[in-house]
């Protein structure tokens, strides 16, 4: 978010879920957040600066953080993408028309998912 | 075709428990303990990794290092002061990994099914930062002192509903203002018996504890989700 002009600033708006302490106030995705709350939390310029860098509060053009934002039920997945480009190939292929190079190319992607770890690592440094 | 979202609720809630036991009361279970000829006592559990298998088994801790909660029971008796605090804010990435670990049918590139919040791998941190909560955070907030310190054994335990997270923070561990607090699923960049960096965090309260200079200081979190 480009700041605004300091004088200017008298609320901003929540883009996730915001808990503030002191006053133990809750705000949700697109809440205003007013400057006057923020400071009554004992929130410093220091403190809201890094709210602000990080996403979490914003100007009323901002969109709301994206992991907010609840994805349709029906959208396409990477796996559907590529199963139903295989099943068009086969259809093409079987009335004999030309098959798309695009269509080959999302067809042969390997959406296989893979197991991921985790980049953390527990345990006691001085064992 | 038109969505329609009902939005249902998950209830939790969070009860922050943080005993202390002054420097004094520490000085006293160590001479205690050394009279009887007890120079270590078992602190946190650590993993020892054998050629067959992973053991668990607590850390043997000097009692001039620090006294854990367990001992400071038996030989001093309960907190010199206790503060409770509640409620708490889930964070996204906690969220996630609740979700992934238990209600995805395949792992992708953005998702762990490893790594829960188990004995060896739940820590505690704590940091100076007052800095609200807010979910999409993925750490403590505090620059510099911030600690993460492993469970106590059997901990985290669950009854009914609720679970039970709870590690010392002993001796010379998170000396300085503790202004937020949360439960980390692993923990990297070791810093004595502790770690600096959360790895998941699940949650993240901000609330004033007060200020550790000495002694043990017990934090235990109580989570229940309805």
């Amino acid at each position: 978010m480009a700041k605004p002009k300091e004088a200017a600033v008298t609320s901003y708006k929540a883009l996730t879920y915001l808990h503030l302490p002191v006053i133990e106030k809750d705000y949700k995705p697109g809440d205003p957040v007013p400057v006057e709350e923020l400071e009554a939390a004992g929130q410093s310029e220091d403190s809201i600066n890094a709210l602000v860098e990080a996403g979490s509060l914003g100007g009323e053009e901002d969109d709301v953080h994206h992991s907010h934002i609840i994805p349709d039920p029906s959208m396409p997945t990477i796996g559907s993408v590529v199963e139903n480009s295989r099943r068009l190939i086969a259809q093409l292929e079987a009335t004999g028309e030309e098959v798309p190079d695009e269509l080959r190319t999302v067809a042969k992607l390997d959406y296989t998912a893979l197991a991921t770890g985790d980049e953390g690592k527990a345990g006691d440094a001085n064992a | 075709m038109t969505q329609m979202l009902n939005s249902d609720t998950l209830r939790h809630q969070t009860v922050w428990v943080c005993e202390k036991w002054s420097d004094e009361a520490c000085d006293f279970a160590a001479k205690k303990l050394e009279r009887v000829g007890i120079t270590h006592v078992p602190a946190e559990l650590r993993e020892i990794q054998t050629p067959t298998r992973t053991l668990l088994v607590p850390r043997l801790m000097p009692i001039y290092e620090g006294i854990p909660s367990s001992v400071l029971r038996e030989i001093v008796g309960e907190p010199e002061e206790c503060a409770e605090i509640q409620g708490n804010l889930l964070l996204n990435e906690g969220i996630q990994r609740l979700q992934d670990m238990t209600m995805i049918a395949t792992v992708v590139t953005n998702q762990t099914a490893t790594n829960p919040w188990s004995n060896a791998n739940a820590f505690t941190g704590v940091g100076d930062s007052n800095t609200a909560e807010a979910a999409t955070q993925t750490e403590l907030q505090a620059a510099t002192n911030r600690f993460y310190k492993a469970q106590n054994a059997t901990y985290p335990s669950r009854t009914n509903q609720t679970v039970s997270f709870q590690s010392d923070f002993t001796g010379t561990e998170a000396n300085y203002a503790w202004a937020e607090w949360t439960i980390s699923a692993s923990a990297t960049t070791a810093s004595g018996a502790g770690f600096t960096t959360g790895t998941t965090n699940l949650n993240r309260k901000v609330a004033s504890l007060g200020t550790k200079a000495s002694g043990t200081w017990t934090l235990t979190a109580q989570i229940t989700f309805s």
